[in-house]
């Protein structure tokens, strides 16, 4: 392991004291609210070939359609006050 | 501690517009996924000096995001079920969704799958995340994403009806990229 790697994985994990997994028992009421989800471990039918890069194809362009969806002006706005802030410091 | 690079900033800020689809796909809500994005963008802020130039931004940025979305989500579940005893139809499809109308029955259907298959999806095949990043990104094993993702495929094609194996006729196919697509080929 690599010293960036070490400090990408401490970057990753900062946020662990809010943000814990979800245990064994909330995972399993997420599936319950899903009631026609299969459980984790039962198997997945295979897809086909055609019909999983067709809805690849669906995934991208749908989400792509979001990414360029215009960025309110106030994410500029709030890093422009965290600059100044910072700067007064 | 002074801000970050300009490098940073900049990667920061070319960040936003895919931190608000990923918040917006996990969400479904646009105002939920602005407030999502604006935590995310503090929280990183804050802790920029932990955060090593070079290394993944983009992934760092979006474990931030997606942990809050889990905690907030199961918050909001206890919060719920203590009202009503279970869980309420605003789980349910929500109306108000940015987006070209285009996309609306997929995007319906990517709402009633569970929230880790869903999340699993976008990350490796929209966001274009490798397996690997995907399982850094949502703390669990690559095993783990290669099953949501499996998953999430088998359960949005039941959704979306699309024929199974077999029956799979390459004209049907094709017509329907053709009308779908086109938007996606831009890029």
């Amino acid at each position: 392991m690599t010293d960036n790697d070490k400090k990408a994985k401490t970057g990753l994990g900062l946020t662990s004291d809010t943000t814990k997994q979800p245990n064994q028992s909330e995972t399993k009421k997420v599936q319950t609210q899903n009631n026609d989800a299969p459980a984790e471990s039962a198997p997945v039918p295979e897809i086909d070939q055609h019909i999983r890069s067709h809805l690849g194809r669906k995934i991208k362009a749908s989400y792509d359609d979001l990414v360029r969806q215009p960025v309110p002006d106030k994410f500029l706005h709030l890093l422009e006050e965290l600059d100044r802030k910072e700067n007064e410091e | 501690m002074s801000g970050p690079s300009p490098i940073v900033r900049e990667q920061l800020i070319r960040a936003i517009p895919n931190l608000r689809a990923f918040a917006m796909s996990l969400c479904g809500d646009t105002t939920r996924a602005d407030d999502l994005v604006q935590e995310t963008l503090l929280k990183a802020w804050s802790h920029l000096g932990s955060f090593q130039e070079g290394t993944n931004l983009k992934a760092w940025l979006f474990t931030i995001l997606r942990n809050l979305f889990f905690s907030e989500h199961r918050k909001r579940r206890r919060e719920v079920e203590d009202a009503d005893g279970h869980l309420s139809a605003r789980l349910a499809v929500h109306p108000e969704q940015n987006g070209h109308m285009d996309f609306e029955d997929f995007r319906i259907a990517l709402k009633q799958i569970p929230n880790d298959q869903r999340e699993a999806i976008i990350l490796v095949g929209a966001e274009g995340f490798s397996y690997e990043e995907a399982a850094t990104i949502s703390g669990c094993a690559v095993g783990t994403i290669k099953s949501r993702v499996n998953r999430a495929r088998s359960r949005l094609a039941e959704l979306l009806e699309l024929p199974r194996a077999g029956d799979f006729g390459p004209d049907r196919l094709s017509e329907t990229v053709v009308k779908r697509e086109p938007v996606a080929r831009q890029k």
